[in-house]
């Protein structure tokens, strides 16, 4: 295990800001969005419902930019500013290690996934709880919980011993520090009455996410390995029978050969025109 | 990563999430619907009481009082008041609801019964329902009162008083329910003056304000049935068939001499405590 001072020898260089990395570009629009709700609340409140996500607009209007805009609008609460910072702060320490280990692609689709299937587990809040609970409103949503989060458990199942500090002080292992994360703030979203259904939808994406990935790299690799197998067994076999042919061209001439000796012979000048490092030959 | 493989990722990411759209999209309404309408019937059982169908909540186990009502408050009524009114027993399909005071029953009370105060009803004509707002401890007498309340509405309202004027309307239901002597009990200076009585709009009557309305009308129904009985069912008739009339029309004094009038119901009113 490594020491609280060495928790990764790149993690300087992967998240020092002028370095251009996509969580850093995040960041910045998940803060130029907290200022930008702002304005938008005082001024133009029908822009702001344009953005956060509401199962009426996003599903019955087909709005489905709201399944990610919705992620960079921020509540304009006092309660919600230090789930903010913390959700920043991870975002710019495990999201940027994680990048570097994922790479961009895997890890904004990751980003994104867990920012849509939270909306999609707020949609179904939306439709459920007024018919169970018909008092209570759900209202729109508008939080960067669930894209955290999802990153977050991301981090902790890759790196599950990784010692980080909790609230910039508290020294945990990674795993520990997500599941106190995710409890804080599934808990928050009680009394804020915000995200619940975000943060737990991303959780299950990401959960899902890392074991359907690992199930399908497992799947396509041995499909691969399968091919390689079946193919090198071919090519054996076809290096075996176009010796026969080689010897009975010797003895008999060309003439001799039927129509099938002389296609077996053609795949056999593919075989060995292919470039060389290949596998099997 | 292979090409194939991405592609394959992207679709086992992008399915389940297009799907689920879609699907709510084309279902999501209707099936919250049927899960607010299986709570609802899981929480207000119905039990079918001919012709109303009685939905009262799953902890309030006893619905004996309340059948009895159901079953001899009507009939009593177009016994006693069917010639003057012109009152029918009730079509099937009426639905009564005791609501309980919790959040549950919000959507069982639509839009008619959200502003109904405790122990107190009204008939809804559109979903054909009487509901009955109750306390989080249950007055039986008072839910019951409420109850017949709500019956005498839906008779009134099947014989036509929606054409009545407001303080004719809910006088009827006094007559109805017989509340002639609880209401004398419980007036005092506040009932209002006959001329605001008899000019009143239907939303004076409503709320905790509306009570000395309500119970001035009631009692004047009373009064007028007992001192002046040929000239009320003429007058009750003519609005039944017109709509609105003027009572003046059918008792003159009304408008000869006013005051007259005002004081002798006072009188009436201070003899019936």
């Amino acid at each position: 295990m490594p020491a609280w001072e060495d928790l990764s020898p790149t993690t300087e260089s992967r998240t020092r800001i002028h370095r251009f990395s996509w969580t850093n570009l995040l960041i910045i629009l998940n803060l130029a969005g907290f200022v930008v709700t702002g304005f938008l609340q005082k001024n133009n409140s029908e822009a702001l419902a344009w953005l956060e996500f509401d199962k009426g607009a996003a599903i019955g209007q087909f709005r489905l930019w709201q399944f990610v805009t919705y992620s960079f609008i921020q509540m304009m609460e006092a309660g919600f500013i230090p789930w903010l910072i913390l959700g920043i702060y991870t975002l710019y320490t495990i999201g940027n290690e994680l990048e570097a280990d994922l790479g961009s692609t895997r890890y904004l689709t990751l980003y994104f996934a867990s920012a849509a299937y939270g909306a999609l587990a707020h949609a179904v809040l939306q439709y459920l709880v007024p018919a169970v609970l018909p008092w209570v409103t759900m209202p729109a949503a508008a939080t960067l919980s669930a894209p955290v989060l999802g990153i977050a458990a991301t981090a902790a199942r890759r790196w599950p011993r990784r010692p980080v500090l909790l609230l910039f002080f508290l020294p945990l292992r990674l795993r520990t520090a997500a599941v106190v994360l995710g409890a804080g703030w599934i808990g928050c979203t009680f009394w804020m009455r915000q995200g619940l259904g975000p943060s737990i939808g991303a959780l299950a994406a990401a959960g899902v996410i890392a074991v359907l990935e690992a199930r399908i790299d497992r799947a396509f690799d041995r499909l691969r390995v399968r091919r390689e197998r079946d193919r090198f067994v071919e090519e054996i076999d076809l290096r075996r029978r176009t010796d026969a042919l080689l010897d009975k061209i010797t003895r008999e001439g060309m003439g001799s050969l039927t129509r099938a000796e002389r296609k077996t012979l053609h795949q056999a000048s593919e075989l060995y025109a292919r470039p060389k490092g290949k596998p099997h030959e | 990563m292979s090409e194939s493989r991405a592609s394959f990722k992207t679709v086992v990411l992008l399915a389940p999430l297009l799907g689920a759209v879609l699907a709510l999209h084309a279902w999501g309404d209707g099936a919250a619907d049927r899960i607010g309408r299986q709570v609802d019937l899981w929480q207000y059982p119905e039990i079918s009481r001919p012709p109303f169908l009685l939905r009262l909540p799953r902890r309030v186990g006893d619905e004996t009082l309340v059948s009895e009502v159901l079953t001899k408050f009507p009939d009593e009524c177009v016994r006693s008041f069917g010639a003057l009114l012109d009152l029918h027993p009730p079509a099937p399909g009426v639905q009564v609801i005791l609501l309980g005071s919790d959040g549950a029953s919000w959507r069982l009370a639509g839009e008619a019964g959200r502003p109904l105060e405790k122990n107190d009803s009204v008939y809804d004509p559109e979903r054909r329902a009487i509901l009955v707002r109750m306390e989080p401890a249950i007055e039986q007498s008072r839910v019951l009162d409420a109850l017949r309340r709500g019956i005498a509405r839906l008779l009134l309202y099947d014989a036509g008083s929606s054409r009545l004027m407001p303080w004719l309307r809910e006088g009827l239901v006094g007559l109805l329910e017989n509340s002639k002597a609880a209401d004398a009990k419980a007036s005092g200076e506040d009932l209002p003056a006959l001329d605001l009585l008899l000019t009143a709009r239907e939303a004076s009557f409503r709320g905790l304000d509306g009570a000395p309305y309500a119970r001035g009308s009631r009692l004047l129904a009373a009064w007028l049935l007992e001192t002046h009985p040929t000239e009320f069912a003429a007058y009750c008739r003519a609005s039944r068939l017109e709509g609105e009339v003027r009572l003046s029309r059918y008792i003159e004094t009304f408008a000869t001499n006013p005051v007259g009038e005002q004081a002798a119901w006072r009188d009436w009113l201070q003899r019936q405590k």
